[in-house]
């Protein structure tokens, strides 16, 4: 065959000042292409069909090809890693303390898969408030397994000083796109800790529509959780000294669905909504937590303990709903503003609003700062009782722990990181203050009147998170 | 470092962020998405709707075009003046008889080939920006240049957004803005050894890995000489050019596979520059 007129073509001496000429048209050309997508981003634009069907085969006269698959294969083995070792110390004034190491390692695989892994050790020791109210009298209360006591003050909370555990828990996850518009995630969690086992598995399947610029998610999860309190399970209003049926373990379980739908508005905000609505079942009841017996507002004594102390008791079924929306804005060279907002509210009518707020800061090309505030305020679940009065009728639940009781709580934080390393690895520092303060209108008479029934709680956070 | 993919000219696409943030990766990767998509709607050859097919319907009669495809064809102007005419917009007619479906179809005849020379050639078109008369029976397409300026536009969208190092890459075609805090991209070019790194800049590769004609121990690779209609026999079968932008990088990366050294070409330009020379 001969196959060679084109030898015969003289071709063109390399022009010197071709690159020159070159970059100057280009320059030209992504000026005005700049200028073309401006003008063409407003709506009448042709609309860009998402659907893949409706997308033309082979445009750029390429065949598909597994470029990726083997341009980055060789770069990376079979998945790249990163993760995180974080350090929690958390430190209540005269009270709990806790130090959390976690280890969080990220497994990326080709096709954007994703394998997650987290391991935290949560050792909490300390004193906790039992739900007895103070009294004018030193009160002694004997530990859940009978054979230990502590003793409060008079006029003091009491506090359960040989409040100590240690919680190890798991959790993993695998993640990955499903063609261009799903994505799923399946995950699992186990912890245990000496009284109380946790089992959860979760899914969520999300969706990108409007050529990935909105994504809804539909989430559902189980957890099965297995109390086996210290000395028996009180089944609600034994007395402090009742023998309680040993060995007895109970359970709950939990359903959780969600909701959500996050959406990008601009190439600056990103705006995100979920509801989630939680069902649990079984035994919700803290099996350490007290109610005092006080003697009626007639009595001349009034408002002194009566020495009698019941267990709490809380009902076995629990319906929680959750309503969320955020925000984040990117302001470019300022750093990133989110806001977010989340109203609860629960079949114990607990009602709660949160409002937040973050602020990210890059400070050059290795530090970076982050101011954060979080506003939380609660009223009180139904049964919500700081104590019980000698002569009236057992309310059907009751409980004295502060937690369920009106409150607000206000976190600030603040933060400073810096990459370290050849820029591949992070160590921030965040440091938070916490403040819990619960309503003091509490309906206390008597003795009780002098005394804070309800513990503030101030705490201190340190976390320092190294990333690799 | 955030990665995330997606499927635009017939290409896997992959946007590298060295971000840890998914918010800041969802805003950069949904507006790429976004742009890859739109000009890939408004330059392929294979929309209706699209600007090449209004201009084919034209029969002869003067269009207006809009300001971006103004600027391609002022482009392509440049790129066929400097190249004196081996850069041709108007050379995608011979795709009728090359169609490099597989190493072995045959090749096609000289008097083939003659028939549609008379259809190529940019000095044929009457161009008075914003205003084409494309010949009857002649077509356009921005098949050379259209995914390079992709990637330089969607790179440009991206520094809009943030500051912090991205790396484009329209199969193979890559675009990088700033330099990783590791010191330098490291991108693998298919199918060959070569593994590139560079700070910022274009990378383009010309030359293609399955799409070529074997007769006897001749390869013709897919680039195609506009002059004479034939496709490019060249001892090396990829060639891959790093320049200030994709789109520069490209051109170079063609016009140094039309040129007889096409070492020589590039040593002249002075850019860096990387050869396959295996035979497939």
């Amino acid at each position: 065959m001969q196959l060679t007129p084109q030898k015969a073509e003289k071709k063109t001496e390399p022009k010197k000042s071709l690159k020159i000429a070159l970059s100057a048209a280009t320059a030209t050309l992504l000026a005005v292409g700049s200028f073309a997508h401006a003008e063409e981003s407003v709506p009448t634009e042709p609309p860009v069909p998402s659907n893949d069907s409706a997308q033309k085969p082979a445009v750029w006269d390429q065949p598909p090809s597994d470029f990726f698959s083997r341009t980055y294969s060789a770069l990376k083995g079979w998945a790249k890693f990163n993760g995180e070792v974080g350090l929690l110390y958390y430190k209540e004034t005269n009270r709990v303390s806790a130090f959390e190491p976690s280890v969080n390692l990220v497994a990326m695989f080709d096709g954007g898969k994703t394998w997650s892994n987290h391991l935290t050790l949560d050792s909490l020791t300390g004193a906790s408030p039992n739900g007895a109210t103070p009294s004018r009298n030193a009160q002694t209360f004997t530990g859940p397994s009978g054979n230990s006591t502590y003793s409060a003050p008079a006029g003091q909370v009491p506090v359960d000083g040989s409040f100590h555990d240690t919680r190890i828990a798991y959790s993993t996850g695998w993640f990955q796109p499903l063609g261009e518009k799903y994505e799923f995630t399946v995950g699992g969690g186990v912890s245990s800790e000496y009284d109380y086992r946790s089992l959860t598995l979760s899914s969520t399947v999300s969706r990108y529509l409007n050529s990935k610029n909105t994504k809804l998610s539909l989430g559902a999860s189980l957890e099965l959780d297995v109390s086996d309190p210290v000395g028996g399970a009180p089944q609600g209003f034994d007395t402090m000294n009742a023998k309680l049926p040993a060995d007895k373990a109970l359970g709950k379980t939990v359903q959780d669905f969600l909701i959500g739908l996050s959406q990008v508005m601009s190439r600056r905000l990103i705006v995100q909504a979920n509801y989630s609505i939680g069902s649990s079942h079984g035994y919700m009841t803290d099996p350490y937590k007290l109610l005092s017996e006080v003697l009626p507002e007639a009595n001349v004594n009034a408002g002194d303990s009566t020495g009698v102390y019941y267990y709490e008791k809380r009902p076995d079924a629990r319906t929680k709903n959750s309503l969320y929306v955020g925000a984040k804005y990117h302001l470019l060279k300022l750093g990133i503003l989110s806001g977010s907002y989340r109203y609860f509210w629960d079949s114990w009518h607990v009602h709660s609003h949160t409002f937040g707020v973050d602020y990210d800061l890059p400070l050059g090309p290795k530090w970076h700062a982050g101011l954060d505030v979080r506003y939380y305020l609660q009223s009180k679940a139904d049964f919500y009782r700081p104590f019980l009065i000698q002569g009236e009728a057992l309310p059907s639940y009751a409980s004295a722990d502060y937690r369920l009781g009106d409150m607000d709580a206000i976190t600030v934080g603040a933060k400073i990181g810096k990459k370290i390393g050849e820029g591949k690895n992070d160590l921030t520092f965040h440091l938070q203050y916490y403040q819990q303060t619960p309503d003091s209108n509490l309906g206390a008479f008597g003795s009780l009147a002098q005394y804070t029934i309800a513990p503030s709680v101030k705490a201190l956070i340190l976390k320092m998170i190294f990333g690799f | 470092m955030l990665k995330r993919v997606f499927n635009c000219m017939a290409s896997p696409c992959e946007i590298l962020l060295e971000t840890e943030d998914p918010i800041l990766m969802n805003t950069v990767e949904a507006a790429v998405v976004k742009e890859a998509k739109r000009i890939e709607t408004k330059f392929s050859r294979y929309n209706d709707q699209g600007v090449l097919a209004v201009l084919q319907r034209s029969g002869g009669a003067r269009v207006e075009v809009d300001s971006e495809t103004a600027a391609l064809i002022e482009f392509a102007k440049t790129c066929y003046e400097l190249s004196d005419g081996l850069l041709d917009i108007t050379s995608g007619v011979l795709r009728r008889v090359w169609s490099f479906k597989t190493p072995d179809d045959p090749v096609p005849k000289q008097r083939e080939i003659a028939r549609l020379l008379p259809l190529i050639g940019f000095e044929k078109l009457t161009w008075n920006a914003p205003f084409l008369t494309l010949p009857e029976g002649m077509q356009i397409d921005f098949g050379g240049i259209g995914k390079e300026y992709a990637v330089d536009r969607c790179l440009d969208l991206v520094s809009s957004i943030t500051t912090v190092p991205c790396l484009l890459n329209f199969g193979g075609d890559l675009a990088a803005k700033r330099a990783p805090s590791a010191g330098e991209w490291r991108v693998g070019i298919e199918g060959t050894a070569n593994v590139v790194e560079f700070k910022s800049g274009g990378i383009a590769t010309s030359g293609d890995q399955r799409r070529y004609l074997k007769v006897g121990s001749k390869i013709y690779s897919h680039i195609l000489n506009p002059k004479t209609g034939w496709a490019v026999e060249s001892p090396y079968t990829s060639i891959s050019v790093l320049s200030s932008t994709c789109t520069n990088a490209g051109v170079l990366a063609t016009l140094s596979f039309l040129q007889d050294d096409p070492k020589a070409f590039l040593e002249a330009q002075g850019c860096r520059y990387w050869l396959q020379k295996d035979a497939p």
